[in-house]
């Protein structure tokens, strides 16, 4: 039997007073999809901050791929954070950069050319690049450039 | 009662933003013994804080070396001093109005931008999506602004000691009848190397205050639009305060 890809035991977080996180327990294995759902203020957010590093949780345990990520330097989780995708609740584009900057800031950030990665992405699972000049993404990343639009949320 | 609780929220309030600007500075230091630099985004700033602040710059030094010199002729001119016009002005703007000035202007614009678009950043978690793409945020948003503003205000002061002392020199001369080589004599006869030297100090450590409290500020918002407005505005406030403050402390340290 396979080992979880996510494993959180106990996981308790507080901000002042107000206690969010009491003993959170769950645990996601390989190819498995778990929805969390909640009221408004529930905590849902703060748990997802709290996998990814984010936050710092005040007790328990989150196991990643089994290693304790509560353990790890700032350093250590910035590298584990290429396996990790996250989207956001009110998308955290950037928008003081154009949308093909932020399809390929993971790219410019590892230090591939401009005008490579403007036209290559990793595709998704494979990590190989994959163009996309061609495809109807690209089209539309180059006509929203080309129409002078920076950083809005949603493509055309 | 009230008095002594709301005192104590005052302390509590200036010692977490002390804290934070420490810690700040800390991981700043620390972060800048290992590569990556982003070289390329401090570039990026340097023109934001140095060519964009240009303009606001130049017309500060141009009327506070004018009206320098306007007002110690009419001060020099009740004992019959009025040669040493040249000399107040280029002292004064050489060692404090210069770097005060400057800074004072420069932490209005760019310590409110610093803050500003960090706290929007922050608020709209912006922040925390560099850290989910492998980013780390302090490096790539704090390091290039700070360093920017360290190299930037010695720069922007420099220029503006000269045009101060030239601001001086169109009123003495063309307003005010003084021959333009007495002028630029009596400007450089008492100066000394440690004039200039002192302020550009000054110029570089208000650079790293503007850059540390408006980058601070921003990064650790909270509160939503709301809490980006006071975050700004604690910026200015905070940099004006410490730079007046700094000054004082340097002024002490470099003279005495």
């Amino acid at each position: 039997m396979s080992s979880p890809k996510i494993r959180v035991c106990g996981v308790k977080k507080s901000f002042n007073s107000k206690r969010v996180l009491d003993g959170v327990n769950l645990e996601v294995m390989p190819g498995e999809s778990l929805v969390v759902i909640g009221l408004s203020g529930a905590g849902k957010s703060v748990l997802m901050k709290c996998i990814l590093g984010l936050l710092r949780p005040d007790g328990g345990q989150i196991l990643v791929d089994g290693e304790d990520w509560c353990t790890l330097s700032r350093k250590e989780q910035l590298e584990r954070m290429r396996r990790i995708g996250m989207v956001f609740q009110g998308s955290a584009l950037f928008d003081s950069l154009p949308v093909w900057k932020n399809v390929a800031f993971s790219l410019l950030q590892r230090g591939e050319k401009p005008s490579v990665a403007r036209t290559r992405q990793p595709r998704a699972g494979t990590g190989r690049p994959a163009r996309y000049g061609r495809s109807h993404a690209g089209r539309a990343f180059r006509r929203y450039d080309q129409e002078g639009g920076t950083g809005a949320r949603h493509l055309p | 009662m009230k008095f002594l609780q709301g005192l104590g929220f005052l302390l509590e309030s200036i010692f977490a933003h002390v804290g934070m600007y420490a810690n700040t500075l800390a991981r700043i230091v620390r972060a800048m013994a290992t590569p990556p630099w982003y070289a390329k985004l401090a570039l990026q700033q340097a023109e934001e804080v140095g060519v964009q602040s240009l303009p606001v710059v130049m017309m500060t030094a141009l009327f506070t070396g004018m009206v320098l010199a306007l007002q110690s002729y009419i001060g020099f001119h009740r004992f019959g001093a009025e040669s040493m016009v040249a000399t107040v002005v280029s002292l004064s703007m050489l060692r404090e109005l210069g770097p005060v000035l400057v800074g004072l202007m420069v932490a209005g614009r760019v310590g409110a931008s610093f803050a500003a678009e960090l706290g929007t950043m922050r608020v709209s978690e912006q922040i925390d999506a560099l850290w989910t793409l492998s980013t780390d945020p302090f490096r790539y948003l704090i390091m290039p602004r700070i360093v920017a503003a360290i190299l930037m205000m010695p720069l922007l002061v420099a220029l503006a000691d000269a045009i101060g002392i030239f601001g001086g020199y169109v009123i003495s001369v063309h307003f005010l009848d003084q021959t333009p080589a007495v002028y630029i004599e009596n400007s450089t006869m008492f100066l000394e190397l440690h004039d200039l030297f002192s302020g550009i100090v000054k110029a570089a450590v208000f650079g790293g205050i503007i850059g540390l409290v408006g980058c601070s500020e921003g990064f650790h918002c909270s509160g939503g639009a709301q809490g980006v407005g006071k975050a700004t505005t604690r910026a200015v406030v905070v940099s004006a305060m410490s730079i007046l403050i700094f000054d004082y402390i340097l002024t002490a340290w470099m003279f005495q």
